[in-house]
């Protein structure tokens, strides 16, 4: 079947009424989720996976994935408004964006904002259903050695990426490593680490860690100061920005398209990873970089579109690989498994109304985004008044029902506590979660790839070289292992580093 | 964070030792076929590598600043939080889902929020009874009922 008629698929299935509300009601949760600070897109979505069980998985799914790009375009409302990023992935656009709101250019702002996330939101739609099928068509030919390389491969690009040092960043995908070991073995029956408790013998659930890290480590990290919310008074005025903004944004919202999009694939990258790039590299390419910080509206442009095509871009490797490039993607793999859907290769072949259906509602999702946030701006910043006396009790709960739900199990909600408390230690003491996250769940899937792979040698390590696919793998990830060596190309990486946490 | 990375990796390290020294129990295997703890003893390796790495880079950064992360710290709220949490588990079961959740609503808008008792009266009720149509009418979500039956 040619791409027209997959893409007619897709479409028969997102504009179906059902499918159309769910994503409105996931593109509006996102949109307040991206707004409201302290709360992230993460935690948004395991909150709302319960609901989802008793759904279509289409439904679900559509829902779900719309609260993820919907809280990229709501994010920049605060960052704009306030000069607090309403999630990660916005905390660049405070820079220019903020400083916009307080020359009375706050409107322009937004409106590039939401128009910059339209358009690299549809770019990466586009390009995800070009790219997807013949990847997908690729990973046919990856057998458990290819997949176990490509688990090494992410596994380092995770540490590579991190903002902050290397080694706590593998120390943390070293840890996640073990949580996924945590449980039953599927090969040999034996539980192992489990101390004889009920809720371990099938490991901790995806969804109390990921509740825990990101809801209640979120939450507790925002109670251990008292939080200051001061919006800037400003008439929001006429939103379309002027002929010279579109000049000077032009190349912007290009380049974040780009690179958001191909950062968005790798995992450990993602959007926020790509908004502070694109950043980076438009204040490189600018004549003016001096300006940078004071109000320029490719400061906004730029690090906005990036973090909504890297949004898009990352369900390519869940889709095609059953690989989740950031742990948003994981809770969603979380969700097809939940559903009896296996992410893989074969899933656009054996479930092409869920791909197609998934990918078109997307672009669906992003037109009721920009109707969402430009016209009704006013009701967002309205939000932005919920205290978060009120806010953080409803978080809590959510968290609360949402482990207790999964299995009507007390334990799940005792794992997502003290999972809670890791997580704002592991905040305070400036350790990366992501690749904790992320190696939870690639964890089992190198696992059961090595047993496989030295199966199929005799045990011998040297089936990993032998074949074509794997080698690369090996060989991208031996490179990236010796550029964090080699002192020019660490000072280098550094150097991105230091730009990135400031 | 020097002083703060030299615990935090001390830490780490006991954690990737005591992996790395539990998980032989679940035998290793062999080079053809790994057994079950094989790759919780890999991960307690590559733990206590990381671990000990960070302990170095902390160590010999001496211009490193010690950031001082336990000032000016809500202590009261983040210990209200934690302890309401482990206390709503404990209750959850016994006393059901709209006592238990009426009573940490409460507590967290009024002791933990500073909201005055109507806000965190009207907040405690309206959020425990929503919460319990949305998930356990509408969703099926079968909320625990204790021993009052709701």
């Amino acid at each position: 079947m040619g791409l027209t008629e997959n893409v007619l698929i897709g479409f028969g299935v997102a504009l179906q009424p059902i499918n159309l509300l769910f994503c409105f009601i996931g593109c509006v949760t996102g949109t307040l989720v991206g707004v409201l600070p302290g709360f992230g897109p993460t935690a948004a979505i395991s909150l709302l996976l319960p609901t989802t069980f008793h759904l279509d998985p289409i439904s679900g799914i559509i829902m779900l994935a719309g609260i993820y790009y919907g809280a990229m375009y709501g994010g920049s409302t605060t960052s704009i408004l306030v000069n607090i990023p309403g999630e990660a992935a916005s905390v660049v656009t405070c820079l220019d964006g903020y400083q916009m709101a307080r020359q009375g250019r706050a409107g322009p702002a937004l409106g590039m904002s939401a128009i910059g996330s339209f358009i690299a939101g549809t770019f990466s739609i586009v390009a995800l259903m070009v790219v997807a099928p013949p990847l997908a068509e690729a990973a046919l030919k990856f057998g458990p050695p290819e997949y176990f390389s490509l688990m090494i491969l992410g596994l380092t690009l995770l540490g590579f990426l991190s903002s902050g040092p290397m080694s706590k960043a593998l120390l943390m995908a070293g840890f996640g490593i073990f949580l996924g070991t945590i449980g039953l073995d599927n090969l040999t029956g034996i539980p192992r680490f489990s101390f004889g408790s009920e809720t371990l013998i099938d490991g901790p659930g995806l969804v109390p860690v990921v509740m825990g890290l990101f809801g209640i480590g979120e939450v507790l990290s925002n109670l251990e100061q008292p939080m200051k919310r001061e919006i800037f008074e400003t008439k929001i005025g006429h939103l379309l920005p002027s002929l010279r903004d579109w000049i000077e944004s032009k190349w912007a919202l290009v380049r974040g398209s780009i690179i958001g999009f191909f950062l968005g694939i790798l995992p450990g990258g993602g959007a926020v990873i790509a908004s502070f790039a694109s950043y980076a590299i438009e204040k490189r390419f600018s004549k003016t970089p001096e300006k940078f910080g004071t109000g320029m509206i490719a400061g906004v442009a730029g690090p906005e579109s990036a973090n909504n095509s890297a949004a898009g871009g990352a369900f390519i490797p869940m889709l095609t690989l059953g690989i989740p490039a950031n742990p948003v993607m994981a809770i969603l793999l979380g969700a097809l498994i939940i559903h009896g859907i296996q992410p893989g290769p074969f899933l656009i072949k054996e479930q092409p109304q869920l791909f197609w259906g998934v990918v078109t509602s997307m672009y669906v999702g992003n037109i009721m985004l920009l109707i969402l946030n430009l016209p009704l701006i006013g009701l967002w910043v309205r939000a932005l008044r919920i205290p978060y006396s009120i806010l953080f009790p409803l978080i809590l709960l959510f968290c609360l029902i949402g482990s207790y739900s999964l299995k009507n199990s007390l334990g799940d909600v005792f794992v997502m506590i003290i999972f809670g408390i890791l997580g704002y230690l592991m905040r305070k003491y400036k350790y990366d979660t992501p690749p904790l996250v992320l190696a939870f769940v690639l964890g089992p899937i190198m696992e059961a790839s090595l047993r496989r792979s030295l199966l199929l040698s005799n045990g011998s390590p040297f089936i990993f070289f032998q074949r074509p696919i794997s080698v690369g793998l090996l060989l991208v990830t031996f490179l990236m292992l010796l550029s964090s060596i080699i002192p020019a190309l660490k000072k280098r990486r550094e150097k991105i580093v230091v730009e990135i946490s400031d | 964070m020097r002083r703060h990375d030299l615990i935090s990796s001390t830490l780490w390290f006991c954690t990737g030792l005591f992996i790395t020294l539990y998980a032989p129990q679940f035998d290793l295997g062999t080079a053809s076929m790994p057994g079950s703890g094989f790759m919780p003893f890999l991960a307690g390796i590559f733990i206590c590598i990381f671990s000990a790495l960070t302990f170095l880079q902390a160590h010999f950064d001496k211009e490193g600043k010690t950031e001082k992360l336990w000032e000016n710290i809500q202590f009261r709220k983040l210990i209200f939080v934690s302890l309401s949490l482990l206390i709503y588990t404990f209750f959850l079961d016994i006393v059901g889902f709209l006592i238990c959740t009426f009573f940490l609503i409460f507590f967290l808008i009024h002791f933990v929020g500073s909201e005055n008792w109507l806000r965190s009266v009207l907040g405690a009720v309206l959020t425990s009874i929503l919460s319990y149509l949305l998930f356990d009418t509408w969703l099926k979500a079968q909320l625990p009922k204790g021993i009052f039956g709701f």
